[in-house]
């Protein structure tokens, strides 16, 4: 349904005027009714990807196809159309929303510009979309700051399911939402999933979130996908030195394990994308890098379970204490 | 869990807060203590009390909010709040370090990282300026900043977000308090970062001995840092115990309602996301019973009327609940 190809986007910063390659030949794809991950620190270029899936940053190289035709190659209304397959779900549901408006007259806003003329038919299709994200119909009278962040991140949910897209992009969706509330909004995401086979793209920094939510998960780090493959693999027996250690940073709520616990910690900072390492973009960072590291650049391995390392599947990072 | 050994000792503490549009009932009646060395986590979700009842009587509050603080806080022995008397906030900086969630807005965005670090060392340690910046320095590398020294002369925007959260540990901790009060430290961090500064406040407190009052919605990171906590539900303390009696054996249906949504790397997969039904309730109006009642899958009758005390469920573990207390006596019966 979704099928990224070797996608890159670069910014110029303007300040130094250096390119900065955000996204560097990416390839993903979602079918239709998966939930996938795309995980990774702040910086990687996972919400520039989101953005240029759905046309909010210019891509340099590469295809974005939707349900098979590439919205790239498109132009006017034909590319206009096409995008609105694809619908991005922002992490801040309260700056998504305009605050003078209500609820009611965003969603009606919403359906006239996806061409519904009939007033009457918009109220019904606006009652229907809140029956389906699960908000009571009073909602619609009320303005965004009289709701609670849960609410109004199902009602940006709400608005992007006007167009019936058949893919969502979802950058952090639950990440400023309290924890006992995050769970209703994940499990409206997986009814949308089985119920309308929606292709969801789950942008997240939390590793947990997404391995319980997604069938498959791809990692990035700098610009590049790091690796690839079922979630049931990736968590289980990470082939990337980079995922291992993302991993074993992830805090578990029981003290005792805890206290037991022993952590890969890595060095220093993500380099900046304008000047990525030579070679592989992880190793200034990994403790297990080689000299080739450094001289050539890593090509993805192949397999269920895939990972961009000349060691993919052979180094296991031991954590210090 | 009061006792003479604490040094931080908070009791009865109120915090109402006065807006232009509204009167907020903060904080309730809460009692707690740290003892130096010892990590004291307070957890809770947004609109919880956590962050303004620690930060209320240090002055900390956002412009157009006053505050009725009432309560008393003994610090190191001395009453510093209660009694006609409101002396905490001459002590930060100096006895108590603060460290913000967001580490950009807790530096000056137009001074350099040297001569902010500097300032509380030659204001509360008496250094002179050379002194100062020899210590600047010290703290900097303590907190594992590479090459110290350059990154004096530099301004915060020119740090990576983990490296500005270092130099706001530094400048917490260059008087070497005595408490440091860690408002969500690493909640602005990337996973792997944060494992680097939960370990740094670690090794520091060992080093310095300082207490720590973390203030966190995230229970892994209580977790690995905490030994005691308490949680806060609507301005109240509703469960105090240890970190082992609080998260491996919670007591209060709120405490184990929030553990089961935290989603763990053993969570079976596909399985359909646990949190609790419901909102918390507007603490700007007022609460007959328990504030949790609404949400709470085990509410007796007496749950909406009246207001379940803190009452002892073992040891220093202690809850405020009455199903629990029920369950309790029929377990005894």
């Amino acid at each position: 349904m979704l099928s990224i190809e070797n996608l890159s986007v670069t910014f110029k910063d303007r300040a130094s005027g250096e390119d900065i390659r955000a996204c560097d030949g990416i390839s993903l794809n979602v079918e239709a009714g998966e939930l996938v991950g795309l995980v990774g620190e702040s910086g990687c270029g996972k919400s520039t990807l989101g953005r240029t899936i759905v046309g909010l940053e210019r891509a340099s190289a590469g295809r974005v196809l939707i349900n098979g035709v590439d919205v790239l190659t498109l132009r006017g209304s034909r590319r206009r159309q096409a995008r609105l397959q694809a619908q991005y779900i922002f992490q801040d549901p309260y700056t998504a929303l305009t605050p003078s408006q209500t609820i009611g007259q965003a969603i009606d806003e919403a359906l006239q510009i996806a061409g519904e003329h009939n007033a009457r038919a918009r109220m019904l299709r606006a009652r229907s979309l809140m029956e389906e994200v699960g908000l009571p119909l009073d909602i619609l009278e009320r303005q965004p700051r009289e709701l609670s962040g849960g609410q109004r991140q199902r009602v940006c949910i709400a608005r992007s399911l006007v167009v019936e897209p058949k893919v969502l992009i979802c950058d952090e969706p639950v990440s400023s939402l309290d924890v006992s509330i995050r769970a209703q909004i994940m499990n409206l995401f997986l009814k949308l999933r089985d119920e309308k086979g929606l292709a969801i793209l789950f942008i997240a920094h939390d590793l947990a979130v997404v391995r319980q939510a997604a069938s498959r998960v791809y990692v990035m780090y700098l610009g590049q996908i790091m690796e690839a493959g079922p979630s049931a693999s990736v968590y289980s027996q990470p082939l990337h030195p980079y995922t291992q250690s993302l991993l074993s940073a992830v805090p578990d709520p029981d003290p005792r394990i805890e206290r037991q616990r022993r952590r890969i910690l890595l060095e220093g900072d993500v380099p900046s994308p304008a000047r990525p390492p030579s070679g592989c973009r992880f190793r200034t960072r990994c403790p297990a890098a080689a000299s080739i590291c450094a001289s050539e650049p890593p090509v993805m391995s192949i397999g269920e379970a895939s990972a961009h390392c000349h060691f993919a599947g052979t180094v296991r990072l031991m954590p210090a204490a | 869990m009061s006792s003479s050994e604490a040094l931080l000792d908070v009791s009865n503490l109120d915090v109402t807060l006065h807006t232009e549009r509204a009167t907020v009932r903060a904080s309730r009646a809460v009692t707690y203590s740290v003892a130096a060395g010892r990590t004291l986590a307070i957890v809770g979700e947004s609109g919880s009390g956590k962050t303004i009842l620690n930060l209320a009587p240090l002055g900390l509050l956002p412009p157009g909010v006053t505050a009725d603080i009432t309560g008393e806080v003994r610090f190191d022995g001395k009453l510093v709040l209660g009694d006609g008397v409101n002396q905490i906030a001459s002590h930060r900086g100096k006895d108590i370090g603060v460290i913000f969630q967001d580490p950009l807005s807790a530096l000056n965005p137009a001074r350099r990282i040297g001569s902010q670090i500097m300032e509380v060392a030659e204001q509360h340690l008496g250094m002179t300026a050379r002194a100062a910046s020899a210590h600047a320095a010290e703290l900097l590398k303590m907190v594992g900043i590479p090459d110290p020294v350059a990154r004096l002369s530099q301004y915060p925007h020119e740090l990576s977000g983990g490296m500005r959260q270092r130099v706001v540990i530094a400048a917490a901790i260059a008087a070497e308090p005595k408490l440091l009060i860690a408002d969500e430290p690493t909640t602005a961090l990337d996973v792997t970062v944060q494992a680097q500064i939960i370990s740094l406040l670690r090794q520091l407190q060992k080093r310095i001995g300082m207490a720590i009052v973390l203030i966190s919605h995230d229970i892994g990171v209580v977790a690995g840092m905490a030994d005691a906590i308490a949680v806060m539900y609507a301005g109240a303390i509703v469960e105090i115990g240890s970190a082992d009696d609080v998260l491996v054996q919670p007591s209060h249906p709120y405490t184990r309602g929030l553990l089961a949504s935290v989603p763990r790397l053993d969570t079976p997969l596909g399985a359909p996301f646990r949190g609790l039904p419901g909102l918390p309730p507007d603490l700007s109006r007022p609460l007959k019973g328990c504030a949790f009642e609404e949400r709470c899958s085990v509410a007796l009758e007496a749950c909406g009327s009246a207001r379940p005390p803190l009452q002892p469920v073992a040891g220093t573990h202690a809850a405020a609940c009455f199903a629990n207390v029920r369950a309790a006596l029929a377990a005894t019966r």
